[in-house]
């Protein structure tokens, strides 16, 4: 192993404290939760197969599930995060394994849920942050102070794959569109068309943009600049919390104009990043990477 | 004593307080740690060569500069009477809502591929007699300008038998 690698080894599975693990399982059974039991998955069931187009994970699927199946699987998700909730709060034993049904539940209907003609994004960072959490099986409860390896790593590879995620986004901008995303009418442009379509809860917000140069090409700019920086998140503490605030200010905004359901984008982001961000009761006063 | 944490970029574990590779938070097994790399492997791989392998992706939103020129795939009912009107897909059930984003596929697919996304299509707007599949060009000037048709060519066409 390089002496880079070794140092990216170190800091991925460095310690960390129990607690900060079990409100991690916590935060993210909640938003699984929540993600689970308010989209009305049953009625994907109707979707005929000429039209059902599954990806990879769900190939071996002929069509869309029947109803009771999507039903049996939505009280199976919710089931398994109430018990990860629960459990971080008792440090119950099944508490990662409550975990894992949540997840693979949402896993597998959301899988259902982009079968039906278009990649949809709405679930994916959820699934991807989580994946750590899943696989991680350290017992721990909220308020639990002990450190360890096993209880930090979690949180240090979920705050990876949401610097990695963001990071990819704005790479991808630069990568088909250059400069041009932020320096041409491009957002005037999609806020046109969000306004067309009618999706957004008000169109106050993307006419005032839409209708300003200034204040459009700032509007991308700041998107473009806050996915390609947040990455220094993971090397610099201090930042997570404004990092927090900059992915929930974000996708408010992009409620607001184009009408997206990016929330639980915002909560895993602030979740993930509140709880690496956030200074711990007796923790030094300034540490410049943690 | 209250026990301060260090958060530190360390990952040496306090002799005696947990063990490796077990539940009680020890360092995680190897099996673990490669499973991890290679999850982050796989993050960057699905994004460097635009893979979408649900749930990873390439990540590409809104990444196309767009323009006043707008290509839109639109899916339209003809009733008994000749009406042609936008299908509304929206109130055909969930299972249908995202169909219209099949329609470049099917495009190119094979006339019975068409004949059946059409059938059901029929199946579920019982009100339309027969499905056109066009794909039109639109312009605005300047944003907030209304978007004129510019052009639109028939794809396919499918009726009720």
């Amino acid at each position: 192993m390089t002496g880079v690698a070794r140092r990216v080894d170190a800091w991925l599975f460095a310690d960390g404290p129990a607690g900060r693990l079990a409100a991690l399982r916590a935060g993210l059974a909640v938003i699984l939760l929540l993600r689970i039991a308010t989209w009305p998955f049953v009625e994907l069931a109707g979707a005929p197969p000429s039209l059902f187009r599954p990806p990879l994970l769900l190939a071996w699927a002929q069509g869309m599930p029947p109803a009771p199946v999507l039903a049996a699987l939505q009280v199976a998700g919710v089931g398994g995060a109430v018990v990860a909730v629960a459990g971080s709060w008792r440090g119950w034993r099944g508490t990662a394994a409550g975990l894992r049904v949540g997840w693979f539940a949402l896993l597998v209907l959301g899988g259902f849920k982009t079968s039906t003609g278009k990649i949809l994004h709405n679930d994916v960072l959820l699934l991807l942050v989580a994946f750590p959490a899943v696989l991680a099986s350290a017992r721990a409860r909220i308020g639990d102070r002990r450190p360890g390896s096993g209880f930090g790593w979690p949180v240090r590879v979920g705050l990876t794959v949401l610097s990695l995620v963001y990071l990819l986004s704005g790479v991808q901008k630069l990568r088909h569109s250059g400069l041009a995303w932020v320096f041409s009418d491009n957002m005037r442009w999609i806020l046109h068309d969000a306004i067309g379509s009618g999706m957004a809860p008000t169109t106050a917000v993307a006419t005032a943009l839409m209708g300003s140069a200034l204040l459009s090409t700032l509007a991308s700019l700041g998107l473009l600049a806050f996915e390609l920086v947040i990455p220094v998140a993971l090397v610099w503490r201090r930042a997570r919390l404004a990092m927090a605030f900059g992915a929930v200010t974000l996708h408010s905004l992009t409620w607001l104009t184009l009408g997206l359901d990016y929330w639980a984008w915002s909560l895993v982001a602030a979740l993930v990043l509140g709880l690496s961000g956030w200074p711990r009761p007796g923790s030094p006063p300034a540490r410049p990477a943690g | 004593m209250r026990h301060r944490v260090r958060t530190g970029a360390t990952s040496k574990v306090p002799a005696g307080s947990v063990r490796e590779g077990t539940a009680d938070g020890g360092r995680p097994r190897r099996a673990v740690r490669i499973a991890v790399y290679a999850f982050l492997v796989a993050i960057v791989l699905c994004g460097a060569l635009e893979i979408e392998a649900w749930p990873l992706s390439a990540f590409r939103l809104f990444s196309t500069v767009r323009t006043g020129t707008q290509v839109r795939w639109e899916l339209a009912a003809v009733d008994d009477a000749g009406l042609e009107t936008p299908a509304d897909v929206a109130a055909m059930g969930r299972g249908f809502r995202q169909s219209v984003h099949l329609l470049p596929t099917l495009a190119a697919a094979s006339a019975a591929e068409q004949d059946q996304a059409c059938e059901d299509w029929l199946e579920a707007d019982r009100g339309a007699r027969r499905m056109h599949v066009y794909r039109s060009v639109y312009v605005a000037e300047q944003p907030g300008a209304p978007s004129v048709l510019q052009s639109r060519a028939q794809q396919f066409v499918c009726e009720r038998p």
